[in-house]
């Protein structure tokens, strides 16, 4: 079986999704020591805001644009970044201060995922309305997308090729670069592994712990967010399609370990290539032994749940804790 | 606008949803309050509770019922003028597997409705069959879950557990027919033909002998040893580890009996709706509502956990009935209000009052901070690492 | 001369776990001021008070004349004060090079270079280490490390917790040396929360006995030293 082409670039788009939404999993993990499952729910918000520049800039009238992702990406990365900045500093931060147990903790990051999908809800209900009032008949058209809408049509292609293949993973080794030289080389982003590591010493040294917790928050949103522009283009919108993509990105940031920002990036992205080859392969094999077309798309996370439950079981600190120099030199690919 | 409200209903229908939550929360309360194991996936063992009603119990009971009294059913199938042109006397021994697709399984039940009509007491029989089956493979999946909840740190566990749960309801559940008919469901058989035509009120006083038997099941759990020993196990790894019981099987007898009271539930639910869809076991109804009723009443404390049911299905139910008022006054649908409302309720009990309404008595019979003292004495040397154990501890 | 410290009545805590009670002291500028106690009593907790890492339900602390109760660490840092604590007082994870930057966090580039040289040429051996990570140091360097971090912003008043606790004996009398060189050379106030009570008090002026958090005993080092039954009482000092 040759590997096919075009399900590589769509496993690119994909898996770069899962990548930076694993990674900034991670973050907010490192900073707050609970898992947040509202962080998928974080990615359909910034998927709503393509729909919203689709309407606002008119691209629903002129078709496939640039401006989608002009605009969007720094649309979503603001707003959901203030929206990740606020669950930390309303809810986390004075619950933490409290006292408040992780299983609290936990418990309320699933309650302000149901309150941001309910928000959702009402945007959809609130669009849905606008579209269908709408005296322009292009617009009218777009009233089933609140609730199941393929944005994929409004994004450019490159040579054929559409952009989101292109652009997220594009995005994905930009952000993970750049929080590299940002995490070693500039004075904040040392000043942040400081304040992870030992809260408390960086506050006595002056460095203001709530701060660059706050700035992680809304990085962290952020990143969530432009994850969800280049979602939207493989996927259909809907306010509760971060509830089953949770499975993937949380299996992403476990396969990783939960500790790394790099390792996180790495095991989203391993994620995304084995649901969706996963897939692809078991669907051939039970096509052959059954004699029909066997479609398993639905149930990509089956695979992303084998993949938590795996490395639980077997390493449970992720790919990070391996001892990568002893497995290269076993397998004879270093000395 | 006049609202019209039926109070014999409404007052049923708030037993019904009170029953239910009350089996579902103690159990959640017994992992999550006694003994520390937070479940993120309750919704998948009551989900499976009626996933095994409506997908071993449909075909169960069809093939029982094919084989044990096949010239009956042939009588039926014959009487009806649809069906019996679909349906040969050859298709009767395989007649339960029509129930891989909801369009067979709307047919067949018309007849399994028939029959069990003729002979209510083979419905309760099997009705008590299935029930039994619920529950044992609701116990089963605890035991299979206790694997890795006994080896993973809590929150790990909760991700693993949310999870398989969304995977198992939302994926499999809702595309996967065979199990539940997909996205249409599966009508289930009326089994409880004997309540002629007050099923519904006669599944929901089940339901409350349920809750009831299950509410002094989960005291006369909590007042034992082993009870006191659960709230150990959640306190102090190492003070109850020092009164030298076995802690990991406390706890998997803990998620084994929760399982099955959730499947206990699932199945009831599946019963007194009469019909299975994956949508109705969703993280929302069945994970999320629980812990908020858990939190709002009182965290480990059974008589807590059933008035926080109540409030949050009274708050339900007033809701249901100001949604009309209020529909066309807001531009959307009222129910993310109720929604949104919950998830602020959780987060503003957690901030108040984290103990809930009716906070846990303290243990009476064992001070495990004179053990731990002990245990601390006895088993750790290094005066520094008693130090960071005890601030370990403190710090929360 | 008026007192560089003083703190009055204060109450103090994790949560609602109450440690500290109505504990009072006032420390000299250019004083050795030691902390001594039984395991548990609350001397961390005190110098974390100072430092705004607790809870304060009542009382106040003021340094040179100026506020500081209630006040965020970062910016009690700021005033001139410096904390070394018992554990994990550096960043295991980073570099010494990088450490001594995060010392330096508040100050201006150009100083806190010049600042972190200052400092390197007072501990030479630092220098030969700083590419590596803090957790490949000795016990004793990292002291050292954590020891230069806190001067580099120049303090008037230093915050020590037990910093010879798990040195060899030959160790802890060095850093203990290098303490009192703080004072005598750089004029730096000193704050001591010493295990050693005997070798504490010798080197102090003032001294303060703290049991079950409350204040058992304030006055003269040597006096504490020599008093007839606090010392054997309280902190195993023979008679
Ligand atoms: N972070 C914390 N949270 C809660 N209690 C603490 C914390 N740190 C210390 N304690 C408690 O405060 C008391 C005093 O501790 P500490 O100030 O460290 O004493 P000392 O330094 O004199 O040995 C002890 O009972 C200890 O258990
Ligand atoms: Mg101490």
């Amino acid at each position: 079986m040759v590997l096919n082409v075009q399900l590589f670039l769509d496993t690119m788009a994909y898996a770069s999704v899962l990548g930076l939404l694993s990674m900034s999993l991670t973050l907010t993990y490192i900073v707050s020591r609970v898992p947040n499952f509202a962080h998928a729910t974080f990615a359909a918000i910034g998927s709503y805001m393509v729909l919203i520049v689709v309407w606002l800039l008119g691209i629903y009238k002129t078709g496939p644009s640039w401006g989608v992702y002009y605009a969007s990406l720094p649309l979503s990365f603001i707003v959901v970044g203030a929206v990740a900045l606020l669950q930390y500093l309303i809810v986390l931060r004075p619950l933490a201060k409290k006292g408040i147990s992780i299983d609290g903790l936990m418990i309320a990051t699933l309650g302000i995922d149901i309150i941001l999908v309910g928000l959702l809800n009402i945007s959809a209900d609130f669009l849905e309305e606008i579209f269908q009032q709408s005296p322009d008949k292009d617009l009218r058209k777009l009233v089933t997308y609140p609730r199941s809408g393929y944005l994929s049509s409004y994004e450019p292609t490159i040579m054929g090729v559409t952009a989101s293949s292109i652009l997220g993973p594009l995005l994905l080794v930009v952000s993970t670069v750049g929080f590299y030289l940002f995490l070693t080389r500039t004075k904040f982003g040392t000043a942040m592994r400081a304040a992870i590591e030992n809260p408390q010493l960086a506050e006595t040294l002056g460095i203001n712990v709530n701060l660059v917790y706050s700035i992680s928050w809304f990085i962290a949103g952020g990143l969530a967010g432009i994850a969800g522009v280049i979602m939207v283009m493989t996927t259909k919108l809907n306010p509760t399609m971060g509830w089953l993509l949770i499975v993937s990105v949380f299996a992403g940031s476990i396969v990783g370990g939960l500790g790394s920002l790099f390792w996180g990036a790495v095991g989203g992205l391993l994620i995304g290539f084995l649901e969706q080859f996963g897939v692809y392969y078991t669907q051939i094999i039970l096509g052959a032994l059954t004699g029909e077309t066997v479609s398993l798309g639905n149930y990509r996370q089956v695979f992303s749940l084998g993949a938590i439950v795996v490395m639980l079981l077997v390493a449970p600190q992720g790919l990070a804790s391996l001892n990568w120099g002893k497995i290269l030199s076993r397998l004879g690919l270093r000395r | 606008m006049p609202i019209e409200l039926d109070i014999g209903t409404l007052a049923q229908s708030l037993a019904y949803f009170i029953a239910a939550y009350t089996i579902v929360t103690l159990s959640l309360n017994l992992e999550a309050g006694f003994t520390g194991i937070p479940n993120f996936g309750k919704h998948l063992f009551v989900a499976a509770g009626a996933f095994v009603v409506a997908s071993i119990g449909n075909r169960l009971s069809a093939y029982i019922v094919s084989v044990l009294y096949k010239d009956e059913i042939l009588k039926l199938i014959q009487e009806d003028p649809l069906l019996s042109k679909r349906i040969t006397e050859a298709d009767i021994g395989s007649l339960w597997s029509m129930y891989a697709d909801p369009l067979g399984n709307r047919d067949l039940d018309r007849i399994m409705d028939k029959f069990f009509a003729q002979h209510p007491e083979l419905g309760i029989l099997l009705f008590i069959l299935i029930l039994i089956l619920a529950v044992a493979i609701g116990g089963l999946l605890g035991l299979l879950i206790s694997y890795p909840a006994l080896r993973l740190r809590g929150e790990y566990l909760a991700i693993l557990l949310l999870a398989a749960a969304e995977m198992v309801v939302m994926a499999i559940g809702y595309y996967w027919k065979p199990l539940v008919g997909g996205t249409t469901g599966l009508f289930l058989p009326r089994y409880l033909a004997v309540f002629g035509q007050k099923v519904i009120l006669g599944v929901t006083v089940l339901l409350i002998l349920a809750a009831v038997a299950m509410y002094l099941y989960a005291q006369r759990i909590a007042n034992s040893p082993a009870g006191r020993m659960m709230r150990a196990v959640r306190d102090d790894e190492l003070a109850a580890a020092s009164l030298g019981k076995d802690i990991a099987k406390v706890r998997r007898d803990v998620i084994i009996i929760s399982s099955a009271m959730a499947a206990l539930a699932g199945a009831l639910i599946a019963i007194h709706t009469g019909s299975v869809v994956s949508t109705h076991y969703q993280r929302f109804s069945w994970t999320f509502i629980p812990w908020a009723m858990m939190i709002v009443g009182g965290v480990a404390n059974n008589s807590g956990v059933v008035v926080g049911v109540a409030i949050i299905m009274i708050l339900q139910k007033f809701v249901d009935i100001v949604k009309p008022m209020l529909a066309p006054v807001v531009p959307f649908d009222p129910v993310w209000l109720y929604q949104i409302g919950l998830g602020l309720v959780i987060i503003l009990m957690l901030y108040m009052r984290p103990q809930g309404i009716i906070p846990e008595k303290p243990s009476r019979t064992v001070n495990f901070e004179e053990i731990f003292e002990d245990v601390l004495e006895d088993k750790v040397e290094d005066e520094q690492a008693k130090k960071m154990i005890r601030e370990g501890r403190a710090t929360p | 001369m008026a007192p560089i410290l003083e703190v009055k009545g204060v109450d103090a805590g994790y949560g609602k776990l109450q440690i500290l009670f109505n504990v009072s002291m006032e420390v000299e500028p250019k004083d050795i001021f030691v902390i001594v106690g039984p395991n548990g009593s609350g001397k961390s907790t005190l110098l974390k008070t100072i430092f705004g890492l607790t809870r304060i339900y009542k009382g106040s602390i003021r340094f040179n004349g100026e506020e500081i109760t209630g006040k965020p660490p970062h910016d009690i840092a700021k005033t001139g004060i410096a904390y070394l604590p018992q554990t994990d007082n550096v960043f295991a994870q980073l570099t010494v090079a990088e450490n001594l930057k995060m010392a330096a966090y508040t100050l201006p580039p150009d100083l806190a270079q010049e600042r972190i040289s200052e400092v390197l040429e007072r501990f030479p051996l630092l220098k030969a280490r700083l590419k590596d990570k803090a957790m490949t140091l000795s016990g004793g360097q990292r002291q050292i490390l954590a020891m230069a971090m806190s001067l580099i912003r120049k303090p008037k008043l230093m915050l020590f917790d037990e910093p010879t606790a798990a040195l060899a004996p030959k160790l802890a009398a060095e850093i203990l040396d290098e303490i009192i060189k703080l004072r005598d050379e750089l004029g730096i106030t000193i704050i001591l929360v010493e295990q050693n009570a005997k070798k504490a008090l010798q080197m102090g002026d003032k001294a303060l006995l703290l049991v079950g958090g409350r204040v058992m005993y304030r006055g003269g080092a040597k006096e504490l030293l020599e008093h007839p039954e606090l010392g054997a009482l309280y902190l195993g000092l023979k008679k």
